[in-house]
């Protein structure tokens, strides 16, 4: 497999603990997978923009969003991704420890690509995640 | 000050409270004053007027159109705080009395009676002489003689004052209801998210570790960790259950439900512990139709049977027996089983939150299973009890208020 063959995932996730559970559970995939982790929606907006400190980020294949974010929220960042005609054909998958009616509601509604609630358990947390990773690395198309 | 609004229920409510339509309630007090042809026979029906303006605190009035005449009842003097005989009624007298900033609005209604020859309802301020400022709710409107022309301006008006004062009370208490409603929603909302969070990392590093550590694990920081693992679990059932709890007629539809099949709805869900109790639920008679939200019947069933399937006696399956009984308004439902019984003792605390009886070894819970009953059966307008019991088992009820359709209501004609 080549070096395009391998993917770049962003994890914007204020909670390291949370991110770590990301980490492993992409670190023990089958998937070749880079993890950009980013700590909060301005960060994550200047990530993707190549703006000041990451100049060189990559195009993400897909983006792994939390909704409890320190400043501007989860809805608010993905809105702002949706509205951005170079940004909005990145899939978004909202990773929520809410499973609120409203969030979900929300979510879908500013353009989520899918919503999942954070599992319990770190087995069926890492089998969340490598669902996600086998459903759009795997079967989905996604743009060049 | 209270804004002034207009509606009709005062006339509504009194016109069924003496069992007569609106306008026959209008006409018939307005035309006490043509009444005085047959004296001795109008003598009782006078009497009986003047009482009830008295006691709805209901003044009429009337102007004759051609001589512009005003004749004012005394309940109509007292309202503007007039004493009958030391004043000429006249409507200028009339407009005189309201509050400067109302006055306008008054006459610009009076006009418009005269104009469209259509009843007019108003709320208006009116200020006494003594400086004391009432609400008035005002009703006017024109009547015509056989030929219909128009002949009189007939008016009633009664003092809100104390209504207004109660429903500006009312709408007070509306809103701080509302406040407190939006509040438990943030906090189960931060329940929801912000505690569980934290908790699903403590949970997920300690079944990390322990994978790391494999093998290396001696006795004790094993069982160190099962502590560790049950306590996240525990705590989050804990949260779990208190969001539930919070939930309860926040999101709920009433409307007309079959108990029968709430019922229904709950023995399937618990069916894997009814079988694996060897326990089994009968139902006796039958069950009505009520008014309630669906979901929440189905969890109070769910939960009064789990319980008395979860607590059973360990020397015979669980036999459960479900049973409706009319006592008139209400419903009663007794939910009566063969378990381990709720000492009398504690028939109260039962239905406390996070309320447990027995030590966790013996029956796991986190004791928000009756508190959920209970405040379901609340929220519909009844009441949920332990019954007394002398042998064996426990019987719980619960009263649920019977619907009353808008149509059986009796009407006044």
């Amino acid at each position: 497999m080549g070096e395009k063959d391998t993917r770049d995932v962003l994890l914007i996730e204020d909670d390291s603990g949370d991110a770590g559970l990301v980490k492993i559970a992409i670190r023990r995939s089958h998937h070749l997978c880079r993890l950009h982790h980013v700590m909060d929606g301005q960060e994550a907006m200047a990530f993707l923009r190549r703006q000041v400190g990451h100049a060189d980020a990559p195009r993400p294949d897909l983006i792994l969003l939390d909704l409890n974010l320190p400043g501007r929220n989860g809805h608010e960042v993905l809105e702002e991704i949706k509205a951005d005609s170079l940004l909005r054909m990145i899939p978004v998958v909202i990773l929520s420890t809410s499973g609120a009616e409203r969030d979900i509601k929300t979510a879908y509604m500013l353009g989520a690509n899918s919503y999942v609630s954070k599992p319990m358990d770190v087995e069926a947390f890492t089998a969340a995640i490598h669902s996600i990773q086998d459903f759009w690395f795997g079967i989905a198309q996604l743009p060049k | 000050m209270a804004s002034v609004v207009g509606d009709g229920t005062w006339s509504v409510a009194l016109a069924a409270a003496f069992g007569l339509s609106i306008g026959g309630a209008a006409g018939l007090l307005a035309g006490r004053w043509h009444l005085r042809a047959n004296a001795a026979a109008n003598q009782r029906l006078q009497t009986l007027l003047t009482k009830a303006e008295r006691v709805a605190q209901l003044g009429i009035g009337e102007r004759d159109l051609k001589s512009g005449q005003s004749h004012w009842s005394s309940e109509f003097h007292a309202i503007l705080g007039l004493v009958p005989g030391q004043v000429a009624p006249s409507q200028e007298l009339f407009l005189d009395t309201i509050h400067p900033v109302d006055r306008a609005a008054v006459e610009a209604s009076l006009h418009q009676v005269r104009t469209t020859m259509r009843p007019v309802e108003k709320n208006f301020r009116i200020v006494r002489p003594s400086g004391e400022i009432r609400i008035v709710h005002g009703r006017a409107e024109i009547s015509r003689d056989a030929a219909g022309v128009p002949v009189r301006l007939d008016a009633i008006i009664q003092d809100v004052t104390e209504r207004k004062r109660l429903e500006d009370e009312l709408d007070g208490l509306i809103r701080e209801l509302w406040r407190s409603n939006e509040e438990l929603e943030q906090f189960a909302y931060v329940a929801s998210h912000d505690l569980r969070q934290p908790l699903r990392v403590v949970g997920s590093y300690v079944s990390l570790m322990e994978e790391e550590l494999q093998g290396n694990l001696n006795g004790d920081a094993q069982e160190y960790m099962a502590f560790v693992r049950d306590g996240v679990r525990r705590m989050d059932r804990l949260i779990n259950d208190l969001l539930t709890y919070s939930r309860v007629g926040r999101i709920a539809t009433d409307k007309q439900v079959s108990m029968c099949r709430a019922l229904d709805a709950a023995i399937a869900d618990l069916q894997f512990e009814i079988e694996d109790s060897g326990g089994a639920v009968r139902i006796l008679g039958e069950l009505p139709s009520v008014l309630g939200d669906e979901s929440e019947l189905e969890r109070l069933f769910q939960n009064l049977i789990g319980n008395a399937v979860k607590y059973r006696s360990p020397d015979r399956p669980p036999l459960i027996e479900v049973g409706c009984k009319d006592l008139g308004e209400a419903w009663k439902v007794v939910v009566t089983d063969n378990g381990i019984g709720i000492p009398a003792e504690h028939a109260e605390r039962v239905f406390g939150i996070f309320q447990r009886l027995h030590a966790r070894n013996e029956f796991d819970g986190t004791g928000v299973g009756l508190a959920i009953a209970k405040k379901i059966v609340e929220r519909h307008g009844g009441t949920i009890w332990v019954e007394p019991s002398d042998g064996e088992g426990a019987s719980l009820s619960f009263t649920w208020p019977k619907v009353i359709e808008p149509s059986e209501v009796p009407l006044a004609i």
